[in-house]
């Protein structure tokens, strides 16, 4: 049974016309990553890596977890077809995780494929890349949390894409530069901070701005780790405990 | 001889009819009483506001601190500003909101109706092709223009009753018809964009989820391009003359591209002398693009994707 | 089997469902009413979509809402005509086998069997995008049945179907009903009801208005004395010998002239009679209908009254 949900989910999720415009976009990362030294004489194939995957691949997950979340019961609700889910012999808490394991999967390989290309572009060919290894981990991590809390915020609202897509490109862009602590209610900072980017310490102020890096950056792996983890139990336990206590039935109207 | 009993089984609509001209208005109508009884409009639309709000409080504080300054000497904050560069910053800190209002109210407009299968009842009137998509556009374009035309010219109003000794009105007399001119790009550039998404789509959400994924896309694409740019300004470098035109390739980018070209300015911040964030040096400007190149390719967009919709426009039963 | 125990819905301000009780045991059961009467928010209720506002609702003791307990003992077919688009007809049924908790095997298995049933194993592998309004409502009734559910929902399931699909349904859902199952079928189209069954439930504003056999249903509305038309070739003197009667409220000839309208009270006690004079007098009755001890009829006498 949970198989058959995982599958159809992935299945939904990894459908060509959905998975397409992500690995393009992967591809724009990967020819901008390429360029990079064009636009940018004398830059070092690790920099110009690290600066787009700052500035884009990052923003690829927090994206893709806003439309593949917001499908996990969203897209049922408004199809009608959440009808057929939950009148089976299946939890609904059990539903929900599995669809939501499902989509994180896609997201996170989304995100990699991203980080991938875009080291191929700036290396100019697959080579050892020193911060590629730390990058695929805040990737998957940043998956599983956008992907928790968006998939909270999808059982409260109506137009929860909205909110989402507000989250990760208003407050994920803007809060993660501000001063004191306010940084630390951004999930991108606890990305950054597993990432460990060089242009969050010692590269230009400005490209920090771009790469949502140029808060507070005391903050180390660990407690990065640490603050996702937290916030992603917590957001699933949450999205767990308010899907099975409350009614998902499709609207009569189609506005 | 009629019957001396009316036949009222049937009740038909013996009215006058309007004429064909107005069939795309009473489209647009519908579509505009929908999107205004949306709460969150009136919040973005404050939100599109908010720099004008700033910039009022800004010149009420300096004005009430001019009254320090010794008579017969003008206030040197207000003198050094340069007033058009105002509407443009305005317009600037505007996008993000204009874009959500049109993910708000344009990108469902065809997608709904697909899925409603309403296309299919409105074309099965005497409406033609033409009068819906003109309809539906409009229900876009003229929301979204009012949002961004009211606070504008409340502003500028309010700096022309204010600020004329300042150099309001000489500085450019042609600003008016330059102001009149922006305030229809974002409207003209949404509408016509949000209605070739939606009409690919028979969900308004995944016509939300493309529009958004471009706009933000192509947003982090050109903060690419002004981060080049920094890093060559910091280091005394010169970037490739092709990143000042990369810059604006974006949603917001074509749309403040143009808003400059109209206003004739590359623009300037309200605190010129101010340095960037955290203290780092100025910020530079990135002087306005070619008008050829960038009216071409928001004519281009805009006509790309009406002839999208255009042809996607079909009174078609959409199954699921 | 299930019991509803005054329950009711609200949607804010907008009752949904108002101080309903009953209980639908195995068999046939119709679920009547006009357009908003209430019918799919008890089956959303039944189904466990929804909760209850107030009172209670129980299936074989259990609440229904959320309920995996409940689900694998019953099949709900909605009236929505959504799917997975992409899906072949055998892909989804086969799909939905596996979320009832079958194995890959059994629910391949029972694929083709409910296939079999519906008349769609020659037709499944088609992507469902492509199917009839017929062929979509038959895959509908394949999942609810998949799993072989001692209760089966169906929510407007004649929607789309062509007369001889109507016929093919309602045969089938004879047969489950003859297995010992609850089958519980909500519909607007009165005559079609009556061809499935004489056990109704009937809904009008939310309210439950009468539930049980059409037939006592029907006996119990005094107010509308039964109808009844006797073709004759002597109506006259059908009218002398018939006016007598206790049970005859009122009486009509017809146009044509060889027929009598009547109006009667306790008509079981009124057919008893009509055959004595019948066979005591000689009367010669070439037909005989009753034009209101109909479905329609009842709806309309309660729902109108």
């Amino acid at each position: 049974m949970e198989q058959a949900i995982f599958g159809q989910a992935i299945r939904e999720y990894l459908r060509p016309k959905r998975v397409l415009p992500w690995l393009l976009l992967g591809g724009v990362c990967a020819l901008l990553a390429y360029f990079w030294r064009s636009l940018q004489p004398g830059s070092q194939p690790v920099d110009q890596y690290a600066n787009v995957s700052s500035m884009l691949v990052f923003r690829i997950v927090a994206l893709a977890s806003a439309i593949f979340t917001t499908a996990i019961i969203s897209q049922e609700v408004e199809q009608r077809t959440i009808v057929y889910l939950l009148t089976r012999p299946v939890p609904r808490w059990k539903l929900l995780l599995i669809r939501y394991s499902a989509s994180v999967l896609v997201v996170g390989i989304l995100g990699i494929v991203g980080a991938l290309l875009t080291s191929w572009g700036a290396y100019r060919g697959f080579a050892p890349n020193p911060l590629l290894g730390k990058d695929l981990q805040a990737l998957m991590m940043g998956a599983f949390a956008y992907g928790a809390l968006f998939l909270f915020v999808s059982l409260l609202f109506n137009r929860a894409m909205l909110v989402c897509l507000l989250f990760a490109f208003g407050w994920e862009t803007s809060v993660p530069n501000m001063p004191g602590s306010m940084n630390s209610l951004s999930i991108l900072t606890y990305m950054q901070a597993i990432a460990e980017h060089p242009s969050a310490q010692d590269q230009s102020k400005l490209m920090g701005i771009a790469a949502g890096a140029l808060g507070n950056n005391a903050i180390s792996a660990d407690k990065a780790w640490g603050v996702l983890v937290g916030l992603t139990v917590v957001m699933l336990a949450l999205s767990a405990w308010w899907f099975t206590h409350f009614e998902y039935v499709p609207r009569e109207d189609a506005e | 001889m009629a019957s001396p009993i009316a036949d009222l089984t049937y009740r038909n609509y013996d009215g006058p009819l309007e004429p064909p001209l107005y069939r795309w208005w009473a489209i647009a109508k519908a579509s505009m009483q929908l999107s205004l009884k949306k709460k969150g409009l009136w919040w973005l639309a404050a939100g599109g506001a908010f720099w004008y709000l700033f910039m009022l409080a800004m010149l009420y504080v300096m004005d009430m601190l001019s009254q320090n300054v010794p008579l017969g000497q003008k206030n040197p904050f207000l003198q050094q500003i340069i007033w058009k560069d105002q509407f443009l910053n305005a317009f600037s800190v505007a996008q993000l909101s204009l874009f959500i209002i049109a993910l708000l109210i344009g990108v469902g407009a065809i997608a709904n109706d697909n899925r409603a299968n309403a296309l299919l009842v409105y074309l099965s009137k005497p409406v033609s092709r033409l009068d819906y998509l003109i309809g539906k556009w409009l229900g876009i374009f003229i929301p979204i223009t009012v949002i961004v035309a009211v606070p504008t010219f409340v502003f500028f109003a309010y700096c022309a009753m204010s600020y004329r000794d300042y150099g309001f009105l000489t500085e450019d007399p042609r600003l008016p018809f330059k102001l009149l001119l922006m305030v229809l790009v974002p409207g003209v550039f949404h509408a016509s964009v949000s209605l070739g998404i939606s009409a690919l789509f028979n969900q308004g959400r995944l016509a939300g989820a493309t529009y958004a994924g471009l706009y933000f896309m192509t947003l982090f694409f050109t903060k690419a391009m002004q981060v080049v740019h920094w890093a060559s300004s910091e280091d005394g470098g010169k970037a490739p003359a092709i990143v000042k035109t990369l810059f604006y390739c974006s949603i917001d980018g074509i749309q403040i591209a143009l808003a400059k070209i109209i206003l004739g300015t590359d623009g300037t911040a309200l605190f010129p002398q101010a340095g960037g964030s955290r203290g780092g040096p100025p910020i530079p400007s990135i002087p306005a693009p070619s008008p050829t190149l960038f009216f071409g390719i928001f004519f281009g967009i805009c006509f790309l994707s009406l002839l999208i919709a255009w042809t996607r426009i079909r009174a078609v039963e959409v199954i699921g | 089997m299930i019991n509803l125990e005054n329950v009711s819905r609200w949607y804010g301000q907008v009752i949904g469902l108002n101080d309903v009780s009953c209980q639908i045991g195995p068999g046939l059961t119709a679920l009547l009413g006009m357009n908003g009467a209430g019918k799919s928010t008890l089956m959303r209720l039944i189904s466990g979509q929804l909760r209850s506002t107030t009172g209670s609702l129980t299936i074989f003791g259990m609440e229904p809402f959320g309920n995996p307990e409940v689900y694998r003992r019953l099949g709900y077919c909605p009236e929505i005509d959504n799917f997975y688009e992409h899906y072949s007809g055998r892909e989804f049924v086969k799909f939905l086998g596996r979320l009832d908790g079958l194995s890959k095997s059994q629910s391949a298995i029972r694929t083709e069997e409910v296939l079999q049933m519906v008349g769609m194993a020659d037709r499944a592998d088609k992507k469902i995008a492509g199917y009839s309004k017929g062929m979509r409502q038959r895959i509908k009734l394949a999942q609810a049945m998949i799993h072989d559910p001692e209760i089966i929902l169906l929510d407007e399931p004649l929607n789309g179907l062509d007369p001889i699909g109507r016929r093919e349904f309602i045969d089938i859902l004879a047969h489950l009903a003859e297995q010992g199952k609850t089958i519980l079928v909500s519909s607007h189209i009165l005559f079609e009801v009556e061809q499935m069954t004489r056990s109704i439930l009937l809904l009008h504003r939310g309210r439950l208005m009468a539930s049980g056999d059409l037939r006592v249903i029907r006996s119990l509305i005094d107010k509308h004395p039964h109808q009844v038309r006797i073709e004759t070739e002597e109506p006259r003197r059908a009218a002398v010998l018939l006016a007598g009667l206790p049970n005859v409220v009122s009486m009509r000839f017809d146009r044509g002239g060889n027929a009598l309208q009547l109006e009667v009270r306790e008509p079981d006690e009124f057919y008893d009679k009509l055959a004595d004079i019948v066979l005591q007098d000689g009367l010669k009755v070439t037909g005989f209908t009753s034009p209101d001890n109909n479905l329609e009829s009842v709806f309309k006498y309660l729902v109108g009254s």
